[in-house]
Parts: C-alpha cells; sequence; structure tokens
C-alpha cells in the first residue's frame, strides 16, 4: 500500500508532528512499509475463529486503591496555579 | 413554508461506581483538583487498565432498562485526539462494537411515543478544563482538573426520532427517572453526572430529505435542552426562509443570551482514527450474568404507571404524578394496598394532593407519616369520626414524627366527631329550648331555618359533633312534635 506525500501530511497533522518535507518523503516509503506487513498478517485469517475463544478481559471489583499524592502529581505539571495544571487557552472566545 | 424537525440525542452517564472504570481511584464530585489521580487515569507510560466489574454490571443495567440486546462481545477501541483534559493523548471508547444496541424509550407525557435507542457503549470521562481563575477572574492560560479523567460513563445514542424540544425534554427526564429507579447513576445535570448533546435538522414538510444538522453541545439542564432547541430551531428556519443554508457545525448554548454559538472546531477533529485498544481484550457477556443482573432489575417507571392505571384505576396523569420517584410510588401502592375497603379514588386524591404538598415542604421522605398511620387517618375521615378539613389539620402534625397515631392526634387536638346520640340529643334539646321563636318559624314551614338550629348545636359542642347525625336528631326532634 502507498502512502502518498499527502496522507503523511495529514497524519503528521493529526499527530501534532512537525515534519520538513525530506522527513514526509522519508516517511511515505517507511509507512508503506510497516502497513504492509499488515497486509501479511491478514494471511492468518483463517484462524479468526481461534482468536475468538480468547479469554474474555479481566475484570476487577470496585475496590478503592489509594491515589497518587498531591506532591507527586503536582511535581508533574510544568505550570500551575493553585492545584490546577496551566495550558495555553485552548477555546477562543467569540 | 412548514418544516419537520428532527432530533437525536447523545447522552453520557456517570455511573455510580467507587472507583473509575480502569483504576482503583475514587471520584466524586467537588474534590480538590488534581488529587483523585493515579498513573492509570493521569496516562503515565507504562500503566495499564483493569476494567472495573461494577461500571460493566451498571451498563449492562441501564441496557436491560432501555431493553437493549447486550452484545456477547464489544471491543474497546481507542479515540484519538489531542485535547488538554485527555493525558493519554486518546480516549478509551467502544466504537464499532459496542456494549449494546437498539432498545427504546417511552416519552412520559406521550407514552405511546417511543424514541428508538440506537447503541449504547461504555467509555472513560475526560479530564475537566476551566477557561477562567477560581473566583471568575479571566486568564490568557486554561486550568486542567484530572479527577474526572476516567469515570466510568455509559453513551447512549437515540435514533433521530424526537420531533420537538419538548419531546427531547421528555426523553431526557425520563431517562434521568430510570437511571434514579435503577440507582445506576446519580443522574445529576448540575453536577454533570447527566450531561446531553442534542443533534437537529429541520426539512420542509412536503420534502422527505433530512436537512442539513448541527450539533449542540453540552446542554446542562432540562431547561436549557429545551431553549437551546428552541433556539436553534427558530435560527434554521431563518436561514432557510431567508435562501441560505444550513452548516454543518458544532455549536455551544449559552444560557446568558438564550442563544447559540458556533464553536470553533478545527475540520479534522472528526477523524478520531479509533483502533481496537491493545492493552484491554474484548468484553464477552454471558447469558448467565445478563440473567443475573436483569433479577436485579426494578419495576421502571413507565411500567409502574402503566400498573397504577389499571390496578388502582386512577388516571394516567396520576399515576404519573405517584411514580415520579420510586420511593413515593412504593409509598402510595403500600397506602392503596393497606388501605381495605376506601376507594382508591379519594386515597389517590389525598396522596396527590395533600401528601405530596407536605412531601415539599419537609423535602425528605424520612419525614413523612408511616403508611400504616396514614391509612388509619383516612380510615378516620371514612368512617365520619373526623371531618376532611380536620383530617389535614392532623396530617400536618403526622410529619416530623411517623410514629404519631392520627386518631390519638385528634383526641389530643379534639378534633374527634362525636357520634354519641345522647350527648348530641342534650345539645339539641338546649338549643330547642333557647330558640322557641325559630322552631315555631320552622314547624309554620320555613324549613331554611333549621341550617341556623344546627349551627348552634355545632357551636355547644365544640365543632366537634358530627354533622349529619346532628341534622338527623334535630329534624326528627322538630318533626315529631
Ligand atoms: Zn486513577
Amino acid at each position: 500500500m502507498g502512502f502518498t506525500i499527502k496522507d503523511i501530511a495529514y497524519i503528521a497533522k493529526l499527530a501534532r508532528l512537525e515534519l520538513s518535507e525530506d522527513e514526509i518523503e522519508q516517511f511515505s516509503s517507511e509507512l508503506s512499509k510497516v502497513v504492509d506487513y499488515f497486509n501479511q498478517l491478514a494471511l492468518f485469517e483463517e484462524e479468526e475463529k481461534e482468536i475468538k475463544t480468547l479469554p474474555s478481559v479481566l475484570e476487577r471489583d470496585d475496590n478503592i486503591s489509594v491515589s497518587l499524592s498531591q506532591e507527586i502529581v503536582l511535581s508533574l505539571f510544568p505550570s500551575r496555579i493553585d492545584n490546577f495544571l496551566v495550558v495555553p487557552k485552548v477555546r477562543k472566545e467569540e | 413554508m412548514e418544516f419537520n424537525i428532527t432530533i437525536g440525542l447523545e447522552v453520557h452517564v456517570q455511573l455510580k461506581t467507587a472507583t473509575k472504570i480502569f483504576c482503583g481511584c475514587k471520584y466524586f464530585f467537588g474534590a480538590t483538583p488534581n488529587t483523585l489521580v493515579c498513573p492509570v487515569c493521569l496516562g503515565l507510560p507504562g500503566a495499564l487498565p483493569v476494567l472495573n466489574k461494577k461500571a460493566v454490571d451498571l451498563a449492562i443495567k441501564i441496557a436491560l432498562s432501555l431493553g437493549a440486546q447486550i452484545q456477547e462481545r464489544s471491543v474497546f477501541a481507542r479515540k484519538n485526539y489531542f485535547y488538554p483534559d485527555l493525558p493519554k493523548g486518546y480516549q478509551i471508547s467502544q466504537f464499532e462494537y459496542p456494549l449494546a444496541i437498539g432498545g427504546e424509550l417511552p416519552l412520559t407525557d406521550n407514552p405511546k411515543k417511543k424514541i428508538r435507542i440506537k447503541r449504547l457503549h461504555l467509555e472513560e470521562d475526560a479530564g475537566k478544563l476551566l477557561h477562567e481563575l477560581p473566583g471568575g477572574i479571566k486568564s490568557s492560560d486554561s486550568l486542567v482538573d484530572f479527577n474526572r479523567c476516567g469515570v466510568p460513563l455509559v453513551e447512549i445514542v437515540t435514533e433521530p426520532d424526537i420531533s420537538s424540544p419538548q419531546e427531547a425534554n421528555d426523553f431526557l427526564q425520563t431517562l434521568h427517572q430510570m437511571l434514579i429507579y435503577t440507582q445506576t447513576s446519580e443522574a445529576s445535570l448540575e453536577k454533570g453526572s447527566l450531561r446531553c448533546d442534542a443533534n437537529v435538522s429541520i426539512s420542509p414538510s412536503h420534502s422527505s430529505k433530512l436537512g442539513v444538522k448541527t450539533e449542540i453541545k453540552n446542554l446542562n439542564s432540562f431547561k436549557f435542552l429545551q431553549k437551546a432547541l428552541e433556539y436553534e430551531i427558530d435560527r434554521q428556519v431563518e436561514v432557510i426562509r431567508s435562501g441560505g443554508q444550513v452548516i454543518q457545525e458544532t455549536r455551544r448554548f449559552d444560557a446568558r443570551t438564550g442563544k447559540t454559538y458556533p464553536m470553533r472546531t478545527k475540520e479534522e477533529a472528526h477523524d478520531y482514527r479509533y483502533f481496537p485498544e491493545p492493552d484491554l481484550p474484548p468484553l464477552e457477556i454471558t447469558n448467565q450474568r445478563i440473567k443475573e443482573i436483569a433479577m436485579t432489575l426494578p419495576e421502571l417507571p413507565w411500567q409502574k404507571r402503566t400498573r397504577f392505571v389499571n390496578h388502582y384505576s386512577m388516571t394516567y396523569n396520576d399515576a404519573v404524578i405517584l411514580t415520579s420517584f420510586r420511593e413515593l410510588a412504593i409509598y402510595c401502592e403500600n397506602v392503596l394496598r393497606k388501605a381495605g375497603k376506601i376507594e382508591h379514588k379519594k386515597i389517590v386524591n389525598w396522596l396527590k394532593t395533600e401528601f405530596i404538598k407536605e412531601l415539599r415542604n419537609y423535602k425528605d421522605f424520612k419525614y413523612a407519616p408511616s403508611e400504616a398511620n396514614l391509612v388509619k387517618l383516612l380510615q378516620l375521615i371514612e368512617t365520619g369520626r373526623i371531618s376532611h378539613t380536620a383530617a389535614k389539620e392532623i396530617f400536618e402534625k403526622m410529619w416530623g414524627n411517623n410514629t404519631k397515631d392520627p386518631e390519638q392526634l385528634a383526641k389530643e387536638m379534639k378534633l374527634l366527631q362525636i357520634k354519641d346520640t345522647t350527648t348530641i340529643e342534650e345539645w339539641v334539646n338546649e338549643v330547642i329550648s333557647s330558640y322557641p321563636q325559630q322552631i315555631e318559624d320552622y314547624r309554620k314551614g320555613k324549613k331554611k331555618i333549621i341550617g341556623f338550629l344546627i349551627g348552634k348545636v355545632m357551636k355547644l359542642s365544640g365543632g366537634q359533633a358530627d354533622p349529619r347525625l346532628v341534622r338527623e336528631l334535630l329534624s326528627k326532634k322538630l318533626n315529631s312534635n
């Protein structure tokens, strides 16, 4: 499967990645190779039934465990006001 | 030009669990920001989600209440987008294979109309963003509280079956009532445990094509939902009438102006690049589990209403009032069951007027008189031992202390009607000898004067004589001689 320059630019934008034109060029062939690998995996389609009999997701009981201490949480924030993490304004007023 | 209105709702319901959906952090509204978080819900590298069984059970309970088909196998998926309230950069949700599909919810005002449910799925809530500083101070930044990250949610998506803002309001109210009945959610619009987005489009009545829809986000009260839709429909009508076209967009409602405004969203915002969540195998739900949960379902509000109408021959509107919440419905039914021969209509009247009036005053069911004591009171009226007016006075005193016996109270308050004929006859004789002129007038044919004489006897009895007996004894005396 071939990725066009346009595809790569779009994916990069969604992923908030700033790529140079050279990098876009490079990824269009590299990402194609990765995706092609999935075509090989598709050959295992026959065994799908077996995959479906995998055990269901494990579920835990609704018991409370200790959350992180305030000190640790706040130390993770590059910038804060009171107990809040500060980020650039995300909603523009109209 | 007439228009058809097409509305669909997306409702988010926070589930009533002790902990979050994928970690053991507890959550409650109003906690100190960023204190109910851990590596899992903060999306720190290497942390792995573990599904909360209770959240799944509650979601199944809601799905069953709506008559939805629980899927044997549902799959968690990553919904990818960048926003500061989403520390992982994706939300764990369900996409292609939701927990349940189908189902319906009957409206309350018009129970014949059922709004079909398209799908119901489990997901995690995102954090909360503040756009101004605490205290309402303008800020050039946004503030993030991650406490809400990972709170279990059920998203319920309706088919576009709703055809007016009132119906949308009705749907949300009925859903809210069901969630409270089933104890699956706090379902508080104010606290954000029930949130609603609405899709709305209009199209000329003669056209079979659907119009372009807009989506109004975050309607956090029943009133706002209705108001926002009313405004948005008027706006769309105006756009079309003036020859324009409605643009598909997301809008928000401003409660202060009563208007909706476009929200700036980037054009590729809806490309979420969903893929199956690699950290969680598919969720399989056995029939046995569904059966067990089905057994915990209470009778649902709309089922109770139908049964009340059929069993207790009350009107549908009365049934709506008496089933407005489960505790009230159970109370009313107990009274109706225990009241023996008293006509249902009389009991229903008492419940929907006197009882509800006091309940509004006291605001809490714990102050209500016991069912048995209310039945006793109704029997005192039924046997004529107290008047209807006296009963109201006694009933007021029965609140706040549910062991107060109405008969005892009637005695203390001197409201028991005196039905002893000897006692009443004494008062009758006294009145007859005190008003010879009036007696003569009566015997000459001025029959109306009996009202005056009854009044005199009642006064002598301190208002306690049974007025029917007084009239009976008085006329007997006046007509015999
Ligand atoms: Zn956590």
